[in-house]
């Protein structure tokens, strides 16, 4: 009899446990249309040509396409030219917001370390976010971890 | 099963290597923000005191600074944006069979040394640098350019088959399709980084599939070169079987000092050849990574920025050619020989 209760007693301890922890992970994972808004910051520094504020967005090893970016001088440089190029990076229609999958990583490329990338580096509560522009189209990898002050992890510019 | 060998006879090496010597550092000074990469772990917030063993990465932004002193009492000053890996090679001149070797992957790394009994070796993506001295400097282009000066004692620079002795108050470049240039008056305010670092880009501006083709010849030497060490690797691997199993026959058969014999006389030679075939082959493999990771990406971050907007340009065209052409290089001659933990 005793036990029985002891049981029950240890079950609801730990679906207690369980529901904190949830509520506090939902606390700390932005939902998507935070993500957007998260996204509408980036979006905006990129139609501003902020380098600086870009680079201090971006968190390391960043994708961006094929290309693995591990030093904070290369996404200076990555930066830098986006800023400088003539893109058209003004929204040209609602933004969508997918969770980042398996197959994630073959919206950027086929090659295997990118797969990797996804694999040991994307966060774990990684959004994808598309954007529409009248040059074509952006893909970001976001962070949804609110505690990330590097929310910006990848980039893939498509042209029309 | 050739992976796992490969990897058994690696975890054997590693603890092998790191009871007879291991280089190591400490990070005694920062400023602003650096980062630190351990093999195979994700990258971190640098601290004051944090120790330094091979394989470590270290970067700083454009910001920041960082000084290391390693055991010998020598000091790194890696400046901002900077990238500097602390590693090691073979070296059968050496009693534990391996010596420091440091890279400057980006950016510019000033080195003071002391106690140069053991000297180590610096490396951009271009050259090797043997340190005869013990005071002198390291830039590295986007482009994989190179610029040592030498402020006292002497460095040794080698680069595509040349080399050039270096003495105080000197200096020399190394370009992709250029090999090493001319020595030059290096003395104080007489060189500046930024302008190596604007020439570099301009070459590469005005010729990129030149610029590119030329450093992919770099890479294709390191994929082939890693790939003959690796099969003389399998070759010595298939011999320490052999031996071992013609050990375990001589002792049923002569006793254990017949087979201790053949375990002194042939097994140890072939462990040693292996343990330096395998740092050979993984050397050659990095060296190939790092030229991917930080010289053709910035190639690629260069022009495709440049031309973002003008996809169909016949010189974007001709570049991304010759891009795919190193990408499929690298997905198929290197690739399948690094691990994960490598990407």
């Amino acid at each position: 009899m005793f036990e029985l209760r002891y049981n029950s007693f240890v079950k609801y301890i730990i679906k207690a446990l369980s529901l904190i922890l949830l509520i506090l992970s939902s606390c700390s994972t932005m939902n998507n249309r935070q993500t957007m808004l998260a996204a509408g910051d980036i979006s905006a520094d990129l139609v501003s040509g902020d380098a600086e504020a870009l680079s201090l967005r971006s968190g390391t090893p960043f994708l961006f396409e094929t290309e693995i970016l591990p030093a904070p001088a290369q996404l200076d440089a990555l930066w830098q030219g986006i800023a400088s190029s003539s893109y058209d990076f003004d929204p040209s229609g609602d933004f969508t917001v997918l969770d980042a999958d398996d197959e994630s990583w073959r919206r950027f490329s086929s090659s295997r370390e990118v797969e990797v990338w996804f694999q040991r580096h994307a966060p774990s509560k990684a959004a994808l976010v598309i954007i529409p522009t009248s040059s074509g189209r952006l893909g970001l990898i976001i962070d949804r971890d609110r505690r990330d002050r590097k929310p910006l992890r990848g980039l893939k510019v498509e042209a029309e | 099963m050739l992976k796992n060998c490969i990897i058994i006879s690696v975890l054997f090496l590693s603890v092998f290597n790191t009871a007879l010597w291991s280089e190591s550092g400490v990070l005694s000074y920062l400023e602003g923000r650096v980062t630190l990469e351990r093999s195979g772990s994700p990258q971190k917030p640098a601290e004051i005191g944090d120790t330094l063993v091979s394989g470590d990465t270290l970067y700083t932004d454009s910001k920041s600074f960082a000084e290391v002193e390693l055991a010998s009492g020598s000091t790194l000053s890696i400046k901002e944006g900077s990238v500097f890996n602390f590693g090691e090679i073979a070296d059968n001149d050496s009693k534990s069979g391996k010596r420091g070797f440091f890279r400057v992957l980006l950016g510019n790394v000033s080195f003071k040394f002391k106690n140069l009994l053991r000297e180590p070796e610096v490396g951009t993506p271009l050259a090797v640098l043997a340190v005869r001295g013990t005071d002198f400097t390291v830039y590295t282009a986007p482009d994989g350019a190179s610029m040592t000066v030498v402020s006292d004692g002497l460095v040794e620079v080698s680069s595509g088959g040349q080399t050039v002795l270096l003495a105080a108050d000197q200096g020399v470049e190394v370009a992709a399709g250029l090999g090493l240039g001319e020595t030059f008056d290096a003395r104080k305010g007489f060189v500046r980084y930024d302008a190596f670092v604007q020439q570099a880009l301009e070459r590469s501006d005005s010729d990129p599939v030149g610029s590119l083709n030329a450093i992919a010849e770099q890479f294709y030497e390191y994929a082939q070169d890693g790939k003959f060490f690796l099969d003389s690797w399998k070759t010595n691997y298939e011999e320490v079987q052999k031996t071992r199993s013609q050990i375990d026959l001589t002792r049923e058969k002569k006793g254990d000092e017949a087979a201790a014999e053949i375990m002194q006389t042939i097994m140890k030679p072939l462990q040693l050849r292996s343990l330096d075939l395998n740092r050979t082959y993984r050397f050659n493999f990095i060296s190939g990574l790092y030229l991917r990771r930080y010289v053709i990406s910035s190639y690629y971050i260069r022009f495709r920025t440049k031309f973002l907007t003008d996809t169909g340009n016949p010189e974007w065209q001709k570049f991304l050619e010759a891009y795919k052409d190193v990408l499929d290089v690298y997905d198929n001659q290197l690739i399948p020989f690094l691990e994960d933990e490598d990407l």
